[in-house]
């Protein structure tokens, strides 16, 4: 059967224009059905991407806490800037094909 | 009381972290970017010593030598990245990749970049002589800097263009031979010249454009493949270079192209991660530091002897270089979008 899924780089700026904000977390628990027997679903990957599309300007930090063990917790949100880049999505792309 | 102190205490720390994560990430993006030079100047020395082998030595043909060289300087990087990417499960990414219009992007970067501008530079030295052809095409980071102010938006204050500029000059120091010999297409061969630099500015820019939305390690595959492929299919036979081709594979000069090719892959790999993580203008003026590690390992290798003119010509890079990198606080936005 043809691969239909998009580069999960791609597919991650898709998730943060349909969701509000998004943690590095949910980011990783959302792509689990799409990308989870992939060797590249990590969350040193996820996390890469979501700083990558930072400094690039196409995602922006929305909240971000500290757990108990003090480890950091970052939600980011879509710019303007990253959704004109949807424009470039492939014109067959459904998400509802994938999920 | 108490605990609206500690929640905005709380806070704090949080944002100095996240603030730290993201310095730590462009500083990242400037290793890449520095190794990218280091590894392309080791690539020059490797590249040479195969070029000097049969069965290249005697070759009369200004073109072919080098173009079977960076043919298989392609072949054997974009099989390591190829093996880096499946080990690293992001085999599926090519395909997906070349579906999209970013990872077209990604192949016409590299069209850019390796036959177009490769092709380029090598008319223009047939052409020109050397010393134009270098002294032109070593602006690629200046004017690739120019380019990704114009179309990426890129943030670059006015110590960063100098560090560019600085090591523009370098480069050119360093490679400087004095002019020599009669050239009647004298400005065809500038123009040729032009275009190889306006090929790997432009690179730096597309790929830095599509790898946006694709991942980087994959993007560094595919430019290598796509040039390996043209270059056999096109580059190679539009230059008469087939039969040199096709003897490289029972001299032992291949084993020494096939390194190269690796060393290669590896430098492409740091590149396109330094375009992705701190942006083309930095990257593509770390990159040219390849001059100053070409004179290394040259020295270290092939106990080059070091002259004056380059030893002048490295300061001047390294200068330049620490101006790039030198605060890497500027980098947590790249753009100003």
């Amino acid at each position: 059967m043809k691969d239909m899924k998009l580069p999960m780089r791609f597919r991650v700026l898709t998730l943060m224009d349909e969701h509000e904000a998004l943690s590095d977390q949910e980011v990783f628990d959302i792509l689990k059905k799409e990308y989870g027997n992939e060797g590249q679903y990590r969350m040193s990957t996820i996390k890469l991407h979501l700083h990558s599309m930072q400094a690039s300007g196409l995602l922006c930090a929305s909240d971000m806490t500290l757990d108990e063990q003090g480890e950091l917790i970052e939600t980011f949100k879509i710019t303007d800037f990253g959704r004109s880049r949807l424009s470039l999505l492939p014109k067959n792309w459904d998400p509802k094909i994938i999920g | 009381m108490s605990v609206i102190n500690s929640t905005v205490e709380l806070r704090a720390k949080a944002q100095q972290k996240a603030l730290d994560l993201r310095v730590s990430h462009a500083k990242q993006g400037l290793v890449w970017a520095l190794g990218s030079g280091i590894t392309w100047g080791m690539n020059g020395i490797i590249l040479g010593i195969a070029l000097a082998m049969a069965p290249f030595v005697g070759v009369v043909s200004l073109y072919a030598a080098p173009l079977v060289g960076a043919t298989l300087n392609e072949g054997g990087g974009s099989l390591l990245l190829f093996f880096y990417n499946l080990f690293s499960g992001k085999f599926l990414e090519y395909g997906r990749t070349l579906r999209t219009k970013p990872g077209m992007l990604v192949c016409l970067g590299a069209l850019c970049a390796g036959p177009i501008a490769m092709s380029g530079y090598l008319v223009g030295i047939n052409m020109a002589g050397p010393m134009y052809t270098l002294a032109i095409t070593t602006a690629f980071p200046a004017v690739g800097a120019i380019f990704a102010a114009i179309f990426l938006k890129e943030k670059i204050m006015s110590r960063v263009w100098f560090g560019i500029i600085l090591t523009v000059v370098g480069a050119i120091v360093v490679g400087y031979a004095p002019p020599t010999g009669n050239f009647p297409h004298f400005y065809l061969g500038l123009i040729f010249a032009t275009l190889a630099t306006f090929g790997w500015a432009a690179e730096g820019v597309i790929a830095t454009y599509g790898m946006d939305m694709v991942d980087p390690e994959v993007s560094s595959g595919i430019r290598e493949a796509t040039s390996f492929v043209v270059y056999l299919v096109a580059i190679i036979p539009l230059f008469g270079a087939l039969s040199l081709f096709g003897r490289v594979f029972v001299h032992a000069s291949l084993w020494w192209l096939l390194l190269a090719g690796v060393i290669s892959g590896m430098s492409y790999l740091c590149y396109y991660k330094g375009l992705n993580m701190t942006g083309a203008a930095r990257t593509t003026g770390l990159n040219i530091t390849y001059a100053l590690w070409g004179v290394f390992f040259g020295w270290l290798i092939m106990h080059s002897p070091m002259t004056p003119t380059l030893i002048a010509g490295s300061v001047i890079i390294t200068l330049g270089a620490v101006l790039i990198v030198a605060n890497p606080k500027e980098l947590i936005n790249i753009r100003e979008v």
